[in-house]
């Protein structure tokens, strides 16, 4: 991506990101994912630096930016050298308040916007659940309203940061299946204190991010007040629809800065590597495989952009972020495995990060969305093909 | 796998191979890979059930067995849930001191009995960090100095150095300015004590089977008495070179089981898995590449069970001990990322096993020798081609 493509003004942003990830090394990262240790002194400058509050407006202290900043912002934070690890502190932020902001009254937008912003307040967004997987409309944690709050029971998976969190973005059923026309028209949201005597929080060991955890809530008994109810009851589920194409957007713009940044260690280490009396990127075997993960980051990055793009002009965004998804995830995917092959077996040790690319570019391919179903959504509504499940 | 033709002894083989693994779960692997803990109860039943010398001569301990026997034993254990982990336990210990049974005095054979039995454990210190796969560039030196040797230098990559209290080392015992166009003439082999006064061991921080350390060597004044030194003084990479077509083997069948145990978890976990009201399997999506995989890893098992046959007849086995390592990693390592791919977002969980496999599955892609030299050995051996390097 060349800088002049960019408006001056994020360009501008972008050079301030690159100064503060600038203060990080590959080794600060490095411990933090050996030792599963939450990167605090980076989330603080995230903090100060107001990147938690990108697209929110500056009423609330966001910086009322839009889709394409927030998406280059995460990207170059990815490619610093800070990876997934230093983006998934600050990702979340980006889109998952969006559903308070738009459907919030003032006095809940208040409350909660400003010191999440702030960085007072740690949210964690308690969607997924384990027997519903991808089928959202399925979900069954059930919130039942008694006098002046719901009591919720029910389980939920992947919510990244929980064990830090003081407060909860939680959609759960609040009429039964058999109760409404449709299966996601009975899901509410809310937005409340993450009270730890009734949700028990388990971390799950995983592949990569580790010193990020996602977790697991066992949700028994949690009182809810109804006024901790974003919006009208029964909706939640199309308030959290807005949220999908922004998350799209910019895990394929993460993904594709994973790739960047694993395709810099490698030709660096191509060049630098002398064995049987020349540097290894002298070898088509090598340096074809470069080349070729170079021209798929562009190309995803293209489809980054212009996703952006269209959502920032207020246009169905759909095809574009999935498919932005899909490629940035696929060309990351490849561009980390070729870094580790280029590296031979150093590849495989720690303290040349590679291995750590690998392991975390697989989140942008599993997450928020399988690639299979974007390659069904893309099938059905850009192809027009039949529904195939 | 299954094994077509196999006779009955090999059967009996498999099946005492499977009972042995099956004392050890799933569980006690995801454990040991966790905490980087060495598995020695594992180790320890290897030893007992003589599995530590398939293809040693008995006399020695071993069994006598051919490396087609040998190839099946690694991928039972492989496929038990094991993984690339378990084998490393069992192929660390004896396949590297071939050269020792073959080009050693009755002398030094004996002293592999102890090690057949577990008792002893041997580093085999080829690999420098300098030289990379430009192994006729070896630059550690041993000078004779009366009767002994006195070695100097580094190595990289030896598995279990920490642990061990033998070493099989190769040196320059010539200086490479005296060898002409033959560097690799200067190069000797020696069977000896680990002298952890004169040998500084550090771990390597990496991706997989941390259970098993690989380890940097710092070698300092290390004494070698004149009768540790195996065969004749500059004869050592010629030595070494008879048991790298085993070697690529047994790293083949390593990768074909390891795809092959991580797709027999993918095809259950997509039988298993209900979204949208149907298994995930039922979806082309998701089963056409299961499909894919178990074709791949099946060609690349025919070709592995071809090379070890023909090593097994006494035949050059060059070009399909080849092919196989390179065959069998690559179909390997997609039906290892397939396998997450089936499993959404609990492919990143360790809890499902799948993700320990794909850290895994690197190894047979980057060691011993990469995939790009693999390809310029059958480029230039097979097809004839000029050496592009």
């Amino acid at each position: 991506m060349q800088p002049d493509e960019f408006s001056p003004e994020l360009q501008a942003i972008l050079e301030s990101v690159d100064k503060i990830c600038a203060k990080y090394e590959p080794s600060y990262w490095r411990e933090c994912d050996s030792k599963s240790q939450f990167p605090q002194a980076f989330f603080e400058d995230m903090i100060s630096a107001g990147l938690l509050g990108i697209m929110m407006p500056q009423e609330y202290g966001g910086a009322g930016l839009g889709m394409l900043d927030a998406a280059m912002i995460a990207q170059r934070i990815v490619k610093s050298g800070a990876g997934m690890t230093g983006a998934t502190t600050m990702h979340s932020y980006i889109f998952a308040p969006h559903p308070l902001l738009k459907h919030g009254s003032e006095e809940q937008k208040r409350e909660r916007l400003i010191p999440l912003i702030a960085g007072e307040h740690r949210v964690c967004f308690a969607i997924t659940e384990p027997d519903a997987g991808l089928d959202t409309s399925r979900l069954k944690t059930k919130a039942v309203l008694k006098g002046d709050h719901y009591e919720v029971h029910g389980q939920k998976v992947w919510p990244t940061g929980a064990l830090i969190a003081n407060k909860l973005l939680l959609i759960a059923r609040t009429s039964d299946n058999s109760d409404t026309k449709r299966p996601i028209d009975g899901l509410s949201l809310f937005y409340t204190d993450l009270d730890t005597d009734t949700v028990r929080i388990k971390a799950i060991p995983k592949l990569g991010v580790s010193a990020n955890p996602s977790c697991e809530l066992f949700i028994d008994g949690l009182k809810i007040p109804v006024e901790d109810r974003i919006g009208e009851e029964g909706k939640g589920f199309y308030y959290l629809l807005d949220g999908l194409n922004p998350e799209r957007i910019l895990v394929g713009a993460e993904a594709v800065g994973l790739g960047q940044l694993a395709l810099d260690r490698a030709v660096n280490y191509a060049k630098e590597r002398i064995v049987f009396d020349r540097p290894i990127g002298m070898n088509q075997g090598i340096q074809h495989p470069l080349a070729e993960s170079w021209a798929e980051l562009e190309a995803a990055q293209q489809m980054v952009i212009n996703a952006a793009k269209i959502y920032d002009a207020g246009k169905d965004a759909g095809a574009y972020a999935n498919a932005a998804k899909y490629l940035g995830a696929e060309a990351g995917f490849k561009a980390c495995t070729t870094a580790i092959m280029t590296h031979g077996g150093m590849g495989y040790a720690k303290e040349f990060d590679v291995e750590r690319y690998l392991r975390e570019v697989m989140v942008p391919r599993l997450a928020p969305i399988s690639q299979q179903l974007i390659l069904c959504y893309l099938s059905e509504r850009v192809l027009g093909l039949p529904k195939s499940y | 796998m299954s094994y077509e033709n196999a006779t009955a002894e090999q059967l009996a083989i498999i099946e005492n191979t499977k009972k042995l693994c099956s004392q050890f779960s799933a569980e006690y692997w995801r454990k040991h890979d966790m905490e980087g803990e060495f598995p020695t109860e594992f180790r320890d039943a290897l030893a007992e059930a003589g599995l530590l010398g398939v293809m040693m001569p008995p006399e020695i301990g071993g069994s006598g067995l051919g490396l087609t026997e040998a190839a099946m034993i690694v991928q039972t254990i492989v496929e038990s849930g094991a993984g690339l982990s378990g084998a490393t336990v069992m192929t660390s210990y004896a396949f590297a001191s071939s050269s020792v049974v073959k080009h050693g005095n009755a002398e030094q054979k004996k002293k592999l009995i102890p090690l057949l039995q577990g008792k002893t454990r041997v580093a085999f210190a080829v690999t420098e960090p300098n030289t990379g796969l430009d192994t006729t560039r070896l630059k550690t030196r041993a000078v004779l100095t009366g009767d002994h040797y006195v070695v100097h230098g580094q190595k990289i990559w030896i598995t279990g150095a920490a642990m061990a209290n033998k070493i099989l080392l190769i040196a320059r015992t010539t200086p490479i300015e005296e060898t002409g166009d033959k560097p690799a003439r200067g190069l000797s082999l020696f069977f000896t004590d680990f002298d952890k006064d004169a040998i500084e061991v550090r771990s390597i921080p990496k991706m997989a089977t941390s259970m098993i350390p690989s380890c940097e060597l710092f070698i300092d004044n290390l004494k070698i008495p004149k009768e540790d030194l195996i065969g004749e003084e500059g004869k050592g990479f010629y030595y070494l070179l008879n048991s790298l077509n085993p070697e690529r083997v047994i790293i083949g069948a390593e990768a074909i089981s390891l795809g092959k145990l991580a797709l027999e978890k993918a095809v259950q976990y997509a039988k298993d898995r209900n979204v949208f009201d149907r298994p995930i399997g039922m979806n082309q999506g998701i089963q056409h590449p299961l499909a894919i995989n178990w074709a791949e890893l099946e060609a690349a098992q025919a070709i592995l069970m071809r090379a070890a046959r023909m090593y097994d007849n006494g035949e050059d086995a060059g070009a399909y001990a080849n092919a196989a390592k390179y065959l069998g990693a690559e179909a390997g390592f997609k039906a290892c990322s397939t396998a997450i791919m089936t499993h959404g977002g609990m492919g990143y969980a360790k809890e499902f096993d799948v993700e320990r496999y794909l850290r895994e599955v690197m190894l047979p892609r980057l060691a011993p020798v990469s995939q790009q030299l693999i390809l310029c050995y059958i480029a230039e051996k097979i097809l004839g081609l000029p050496k592009s390097y």
